[in-house]
């Protein structure tokens, strides 16, 4: 998962360089801190949040069948 | 930089396609079902076929606009893409066809509006189209994205 999380961000972005990603497992979750250049920050979020909404759509696809809850966090 | 033409365009999502599919390990295989100059239509496959739909195709309309933003930018030519799935797009329309059909009967029968479900503009267009030129019914939207719905109503007699 974390590397669609990668793949989805890095594909958006200007600085592909500058994009991190780490994976916070808890009990029954997982957060992807996703950590992008400034300059990036709105070609992840997109209006209205509909590009991070997209991504959060495609990794709780991918999540579905370990069932649990999966969180993506985008900063700059 | 070089003007991108349509078919960098299609290699893109293509590439993207792939990329996605590789980095999820799900059993995808991703394939080009219908190539025209302005359109292109990416199907993935496999036996996780079901997760990259989603309910409502909420995962396929996803891909699609990450894929889209991903690759088109600004200044490049028109191309439409379409992600399908095992078939989705055309089951789906079928079935929305013959929905808009069988409610835009019962509101001719009973002169009253019938509502659907919410649906993606792509699906909005597929009922618009589907009653087009329906002697007695008309159809119009309601409602923000992404509860934006349709009305058929009675057509007013002119």
């Amino acid at each position: 998962m974390k590397s669609t999380v990668e793949f989805l961000v890095k594909e958006l972005v200007d600085n592909p360089d500058a994009v991190e990603v780490s994976e916070i497992t808890g009990d029954d979750s997982t957060t992807y801190e996703v950590r992008v250049s400034p300059d990036d920050l709105g070609k992840v979020i997109g209006k209205q949040g509909r590009i991070a909404n997209a991504i959060r759509t495609l990794v709780k696809a991918v999540a579905m069948k370990d069932k649990r809850k999966v969180y993506v966090e985008i900063l700059a | 930089m070089a003007d991108v033409t349509v078919d960098t365009l299609k290699e893109r999502i293509f590439a993207f396609a792939e990329g996605y599919a590789a980095s999820t390990g799900l059993d995808l295989a991703v394939s080009v079902t219908r190539d025209t100059p302005d359109a292109i239509t990416v199907s993935v496959d496999g036996t996780d076929a079901a997760k990259v739909v989603g309910r409502g195709s909420r995962v396929l309309d996803a891909l699609q606009l990450v894929a889209t933003t991903a690759c088109i930018h600004r200044g490049d030519p028109r191309l439409n893409v379409l992600f399908d799935s095992e078939g989705y797009r055309e089951r789906r329309e079928q079935l929305l066809v013959e929905t808009a059909n069988d409610l835009a009967a019962q509101v001719e029968e009973a002169g009253q509006e019938a509502v659907l479900d919410p649906l993606s503009a792509l699906e909005r267009k597929i009922v618009h189209n589907a009653l087009l030129d329906h002697p007695s019914v008309m159809t119009y939207s309601e409602g923000l994205e992404p509860n934006r719905y349709i009305v058929i109503a009675p057509r007013p007699a002119q």
